[in-house]
């Protein structure tokens, strides 16, 4: 029996048991549903103007058109302007519900409630022919009259290169870094709770009597992480068809951002879950009941907690911060600060190559380390000691 | 053969096994006995690889044992344990696989062990739907399926009813004549007796007795008496003879082997009908007293 095939027996034994979980099964579908619908949702709504239906008593004077029009397009509202032989048809269609409000003369008549957007349309609308009237009263020429109503706008000047996609890329940050805490979170307590498992019911021992402990760890930490990996590429492809369905005229690169987002994730899931969840073997190996599991489940949080709060606040909103830029390549904070930073605003590759580099070294240190925690703790009965595991004290 | 030899291990300051050697012939049935706490999981553990000895040698077939060896070792763990949700034929099946055979053949034992076992029906069950009895079942398949040379079997019979003694005796006796080495510890001296060629028994850590039950019986120097009285147990009251036991029928006593029976019988006659007067090598379980000094 080679070191691979017990890694590959006990992984797959810990995959399968998971996947075919009901409880597993049925949320992860449950997931999917909610995001399509909630993606399709926003894009039937996207390019839709809600149409305002107008109603005029009388024959509406030949500019009410094309200042409705004007004023349509500066509150992005479509409109449609119904002519009634009189203020009683008016105010009955306003009843029945046909129009949202009707222009009699200068007097805006309602219902009852007043639309605010509705009632700035017709309202700015009502102002512009008062504003034309007086105009024409003054007796302005059409020069004079638009140098006073429309001013030439001051000259402006930026510093900086605006980035349209700023505020899309951060949301885009913001969301993956909370997906990828939940993930590594979720499944290394999946670690933790199958060690415990193992640990509790005492089949460690029918276990460990023929593979290494090196290799049941190995084994649970690939096969719970390929669950989780599977889990986030379901929905990420998900995520993915919604993003390239969602047709945003002014953000033209979602689709772009959306997969540097969801790549980072899926990415840093690996490089973040493999440095976490052999410490949450650890930290399994030293309970073997359920209600201690508090007790050990905060070693891994040391690092995961002060991760996910530089990332989902200073290194999405100010990538730039210099103990975002150093957080991002130190061991246990980069799996989760430098996906953010790197989605959020403009980091050098060499920057992220460092981060990946760290990651994996102090991974292997951990692996090191834990293992050995590992190895003591599991076959020990009842709580063990961290010192007492690492120096394997009961076996 | 497994020979241990001079096996030691402390966990801090208790003593677990001290300087302890003793062997497990091809085809043969070993009982391993001693009181609680004598070293007997702890051996067993070092055996399987799941306890590191501070000291001594653990050979198999003349090599010291490495971990290829231990996957043609069968071990059930006096704690038994399996996956409470995995299904019965599942589970045997990855313990067979991880013991190196191929998903097919250990998919083959499994149905052969749930066939032997009698639980073909349960194959496809949780294991905790299963009855306490059906789980022990489980957990000795788990020992064979992949067709060891060596069973581990730390204490068998605890937990079984009669039936299940008889057929887990029956097993054994069947596994042995197969050529397969067993060491198996047990409380219930007069099981391994009716079982065990050999024992092996242990007290804080030190091997104080082994070797063939037939030869520790005849070698000592000690017999086993038993006398009744008018039907009642009787007390000759002679020097050198220990009370081992009283029951309403007789009375049980060591004596040295040169006792004589005839003033014995004597002075019994003197009290009444002697009704009953037996001797001969002492029992299993007298050897054990003896052996651990209580």
């Amino acid at each position: 029996m080679t070191a691979m095939r017990s890694i590959f027996e006990v992984a797959r034994r810990d995959f399968l048991q998971r996947a075919r979980n009901k409880v597993f099964l049925i949320s992860t579908v449950v997931i999917v549903l909610v995001l399509l619908g909630g993606g399709l949702l926003i894009a039937s709504g996207v390019g839709d103007q809600p149409t305002v239906d107008i109603g005029h008593v009388g024959t509406p004077p030949a500019v009410l058109p094309a200042v409705l029009d004007a004023v349509a397009d500066y509150f992005d509202l479509d409109y449609e302007l119904h002519e009634f032989e009189s203020r009683e048809a008016a105010e009955a269609a306003l009843v029945e519900g046909d129009i949202a409000v009707a222009i009699d003369g200068r007097t805006v008549v309602w219902e009852q409630e007043t639309s605010s957007l509705t009632n700035a349309l017709v309202t700015t609308a009502l102002q512009e022919l008062e504003r034309q009237d007086t105009i024409e009263a003054l007796g302005l020429s059409s020069d004079e009259a638009t140098q006073l109503l429309s001013p030439a706008p001051p000259a402006v000047e930026t510093l900086e290169e605006p980035d349209p996609e700023r505020a899309v890329r951060q949301g885009a940050a913001y969301a993956g870094t909370v997906i990828l805490f939940m993930w590594i979170l979720v499944f290394g307590q999946f670690v933790l709770l199958g060690v415990l498992e193992e640990k509790s019911n005492r089949v460690a021992e029918v276990v460990l009597s023929r593979v290494r402990p090196i290799e049941l760890l190995a084994g649970k930490v690939i096969g719970i992480g390929l669950l989780g990996l599977a889990q986030l590429l379901v929905f990420a492809t998900t995520a993915l068809v919604l993003v390239s369905m969602i047709d945003l005229a002014d953000l033209p690169n979602l689709s772009e951002v959306g997969l540097t987002v969801i790549l980072g994730v899926v990415g840093w899931f690996v490089l973040g879950y493999a440095f976490y969840a052999v410490l949450y073997a650890a930290a399994g190996s030293l309970v073997s009941r359920q209600e201690d599991v508090q007790g050990v489940g905060w070693i891994p949080m040391i690092g995961l907690l002060p991760a996910y709060f530089l990332a989902t606040i200073p290194a999405v909103q100010n990538p730039d911060l210099p103990i975002v830029k150093i957080g991002s390549m130190l061991p246990a904070l980069a799996p989760l600060i430098m996906p953010a930073r790197y989605a959020a605003g403009d980091t050098a590759l060499w920057e992220v190559g460092v981060a990946i580099l760290v990651t994996m070294a102090s991974t292997y240190l951990v692996i090191l380390f834990a293992a050995r925690v590992y190895r003591g703790g599991i076959l020990q009965t009842g709580r063990a000691k961290l010192r007492d595991a690492y120096r394997g004290a009961s076996v | 053969m497994l020979t241990i030899r001079s096996l030691s291990k402390r966990y801090g300051e208790v003593v677990a096994l001290d300087d302890a050697s003793f062997e497990v012939r091809l085809g043969r049935i070993v009982g391993f006995l001693g009181p609680n706490g004598a070293g007997k999981t702890t051996a067993m553990r070092c055996i399987l690889g799941l306890a590191n000895p501070d000291a001594g040698e653990i050979s198999w077939k003349g090599y010291p044992v490495e971990h290829h060896h231990r996957l043609r070792f069968g071990y059930m763990p006096e704690e038994r344990g399996l996956y409470p949700k995995m299904r019965v034929r599942e589970q045997l099946t990855y313990f067979g696989v991880l013991s190196g055979m191929s998903r097919p053949e250990a998919e083959q034992a499994a149905d052969h062990w749930l066939g032997t076992l009698g639980l073909s029906d349960r194959a496809g069950a949780r294991l905790d739907e299963l009855s306490h009895g059906n789980q022990q079942r489980v957990q000795l398949a788990t020992a064979l399926v992949h067709d060891p040379e060596l069973l581990v079997l730390d204490e068998p019979f605890s937990g079984l009813d009669p039936l299940g003694i008889e057929a887990m005796s029956a097993l054994l006796v069947e596994q042995s004549q197969r050529g397969v080495a067993i060491l198996f510890s047990s409380h219930q001296l007069d099981l391994v007796e009716d079982i065990c060629e050999d024992v092996v028994i242990i007290d804080h850590g030190k091997v104080v007795l082994d070797g063939e039950v037939d030869r520790l019986r005849a070698e000592t120097d000690k017999i086993r008496l038993e006398v009744a009285v008018d039907g009642e147990a009787w007390t000759p009251g002679f020097d050198g003879l220990v009370e081992i036991g009283t029951n309403h029928r007789h009375a049980s006593f060591l004596a040295n082997r040169d006792v004589r029976i005839e003033e014995i019988l004597g002075k019994a006659a003197t009290e009444g009908n002697v009704t009953s007067l037996s001797y001969g090598p002492p029992h299993l379980s007298d050897l054990f007293r003896e052996a651990v000094g209580r």
